[in-house]
């Protein structure tokens, strides 16, 4: 009996005592910053819009041409309090008398986003000055696809002055840009 | 009665002794005991596009040292604090036997490392020897662009149990 009972207390010191920790492996992976923008086209990345002389006496020129050509995709990774915004300007001389109107149509695409990003404005007014169109930008990738994945742009031109239209061609280069906040 | 005591004492000692035996260690210290990945292996070079791969760590980066009478089983399980991600998924495997004549097994596929505890692998018939050099190599699943920047950091911790 008292064998079995010393046989007991080695089985249960056994027991207690037969676990062992090992040091650690300590494990970091930094996750860096991105900010990536680019533009895709179904068509000409260079649009061509036209202002077409009436017809008949006293009707106004027709500005109703657009391009729905080129669509916006970007990448960003941020900083949990940061975010970033999409600016649009002018580089060169808008013809006299008219402004270049930007639309940009809601994300479609397989691409995802930080939840309460990436608000967009649905049109704006390119200049000179950079305007910003889609903001509160925080961790996002749209995808890549021309067509399917990113914000569809359309540009078109409206009259401001119609006194101050002349006849000519102008080239004018429209620039984008991703931007911290 | 004095040889009641004796054997007491002894078996007692023996005890001591046997669970001392069943031990794990990193044998190439810091360097086994750290895995730092100040910058990724692959960075998105094209705008729209997430991250598309996997950061692996070396085959060998961790060796292990077993040692045991008996059989043992060693578990894995990650502790994480507010500096890590649920959606950054660990992995651990065993990328070779080490040396030694215990028998080893299990461990060989890469499997997930969770909060709780897991069986790892296995060995059989220590006869007081061990395995030495177990190389482990870690992976990491699920970086994205939509986890805030930062430094993410987790501890993988390895328990022995056994005879």
């Amino acid at each position: 009996m008292r064998y079995v009972i010393v046989i007991s207390l080695l089985f249960l010191s056994f027991s207690s005592l037969g676990q062992t920790l090992a040091p650690n492996v300590n494990v970091s992976i930094t996750m860096p910053s991105v900010a990536l923008i680019d533009l895709l086209s179904t068509g000409s990345v260079n649009p061509n819009l036209k202002v077409v002389a009436p017809t008949e006496a006293g009707n106004t020129v027709n500005t109703s041409a657009s391009n729905s050509d080129n669509w916006l995709i970007f990448t960003s990774a941020v900083t949990s309090g940061g975010s970033r915004s999409i600016k649009g300007n002018v580089t060169g001389t808008l013809p006299a008398g008219l402004r270049l109107r930007l639309d940009i149509s809601p994300y479609v695409g397989s691409g995802a986003f930080t939840p309460s990003s990436c608000f967009v404005t649905s049109n704006v007014y390119l200049t000179t000055t950079p305007t910003s169109f889609i903001d509160t930008i925080k961790g996002a990738y749209t995808g890549i696809t021309a067509g399917s994945s990113g914000y569809k742009m359309k540009y078109s031109l409206e009259i401001q002055n119609y006194g101050s239209i002349r006849s000519g061609s102008t080239t004018i280069t429209v620039q984008y840009t991703i931007a911290d906040n | 009665m004095r040889n009641c005591v004796f054997i007491f004492v002894l078996s007692f000692l023996s005890a001591r002794s046997f669970a001392q035996t069943t031990t794990i260690s990193i044998t190439n210290g810091s360097m086994g005991a750290t895995w730092s990945i100040p910058t990724l292996s692959s960075t998105i070079t094209k705008a729209g596009k997430n991250y598309e791969h996997v950061e692996t760590s070396a085959t060998s980066h961790t060796f292990l040292k077993v040692n045991s009478i008996a059989f043992w089983n060693v578990s894995v399980q990650q502790t994480v604090s507010s500096n890590w991600d649920s959606s950054l998924k660990l992995f651990v495997r065993r990328s070779g036997d080490g040396t030694g004549l215990v028998t080893i097994s299990g461990g060989t596929a890469f499997q997930q490392v969770t909060t709780g505890n897991t069986l790892f692998f296995s060995g059989l018939l220590g006869l007081g020897f061990g395995r030495d050099n177990v190389p482990i190599q870690y992976k990491i699943e699920g970086l994205s662009v939509l986890l805030p920047v930062k430094t993410y950091t987790t501890t993988i911790v390895y328990t022995i149990s056994g005879l």
